[in-house]
């Protein structure tokens, strides 16, 4: 079965803008399951998750979890009973690897960790959690930052046995995989044989910027050469995938340019997938 | 072993928070008792890292109060 070709939906009009003339074209969508914990998501965004819900083709996506915290436990179990209360019939779950939460913070942007047992023994306890609520698999996408080669290198080896716990999936992002390869002047061979490819079920593309030559994963740019390069190099080794994803902010989505590029991404990476996985 | 974890956690975003000076931060976090157990780790970190690391604290954090 080829993987599905979807994209991460924006409750704003500037995403919708950009994806109603291709809508008929998606196959997948993926749900920031958080954007509908405050109240009413859009009509228009609850339509296209019933209707792809109805379809087995609503995947999740969490940014709240912090499934790496030790501490800040009422945040978690806010995250979860909010997460029951919106729960969606969705393929899968996912958040990101790291942790968000800890002290008077209760959301940030997620930060890695050292490969420590404690670190594995939170990180497990709460993926059990997270898969109860969720009703569905969990997974953890691969993050973008690392404070050092090392860290990026142990990533996918730490991801591997958190899933463990869970027999959950892993969610690569491949601009955040590129953005370590460029930050630390990693192999790709090298990097991509530290993670477990035969339980990414599904995947990210998106773009990114620059800043003082590190790369960053600020979803704000199309995606680059690099990422379509590296897509084309490992799709053929995840035989489990269902899903690629296009993620892009809603913020970089504001004139008809924008929503074009976007719209030309979305075709390149159905055309990609048709390509490696001989669709069509 | 979690508290222990906890405070590391609370101990690294309050110091990405305060310092704007990369070294500094990692010379704080080395010397303060709740990173004993991760100083290793520490002394792999690249300071130009460190820096982005503090900028996504402080872009993003949402904190109590």
């Amino acid at each position: 079965m080829s993987p599905r070709v979807g994209v991460s939906w924006m409750p704003t009009a500037g995403f919708r803008a950009a994806v109603e003339p291709v809508l008929e074209t998606i196959e997948a969508v993926e749900q920031t399951v958080d954007q509908g914990f405050e109240g009413r998501l859009p009509a228009s965004a609850e339509a296209v998750f019933t209707a792809f819900a109805e379809a087995g083709q609503l995947y999740g996506h969490a940014v709240g979890a912090s499934v790496l915290s030790a501490g800040r436990e009422d945040v978690f179990d806010a995250f979860l009973l909010a997460l029951r209360r919106t729960r969606r019939p969705w393929v899968d779950l996912s958040d990101h690897y790291g942790f968000c939460t800890a002290g008077a913070q209760r959301f940030g942007a997620p930060l890695p960790l050292p490969r420590h047992p404690d670190v594995l023994a939170v990180g497990r306890e709460r993926l059990v959690r997270l898969r109860e609520a969720a009703g569905c698999p969990v997974g953890l996408e691969n993050l973008a930052l690392a404070l050092c080669a090392q860290d990026a290198l142990d990533q996918g080896p730490m991801v591997a046995e958190l899933l463990q716990a869970v027999d959950g999936f892993v969610h690569l992002d491949l601009h955040n995989l590129w953005c370590q390869l460029h930050n630390f002047e990693l192999d790709a061979d090298v990097l991509l044989a530290s993670w477990p490819l035969e339980r990414v079920w599904r995947v990210h593309v998106s773009g990114g910027s620059f800043v003082d030559d590190i790369r960053r994963d600020t979803h704000d740019h199309r995606v680059p050469d690099e990422v379509w390069a590296l897509l084309r190099t490992v799709l053929p080794r995840l035989p489990a995938c269902r899903a690629l994803i296009l993620e892009q902010l809603p913020s970089a989505l504001l004139t008809e340019a924008d929503q074009q590029g976007y719209r030309e991404d979305l075709a390149l990476l159905r055309a990609v997938r048709d390509e490696v996985c001989g669709v069509g | 072993m979690s508290a222990e974890l906890a405070r590391f956690q609370e101990l690294l975003i309050e110091v990405l928070r305060e310092e704007t000076d990369p070294e500094r931060a990692l010379d704080r976090l080395r010397a303060h008792p709740d990173a004993a157990a991760h100083r290793d780790w520490l002394d792999r970190v690249e300071p130009r890292m460190l820096r982005v690391a503090a900028g996504l604290v402080r872009r993003w954090e949402v904190r109590e109060g």
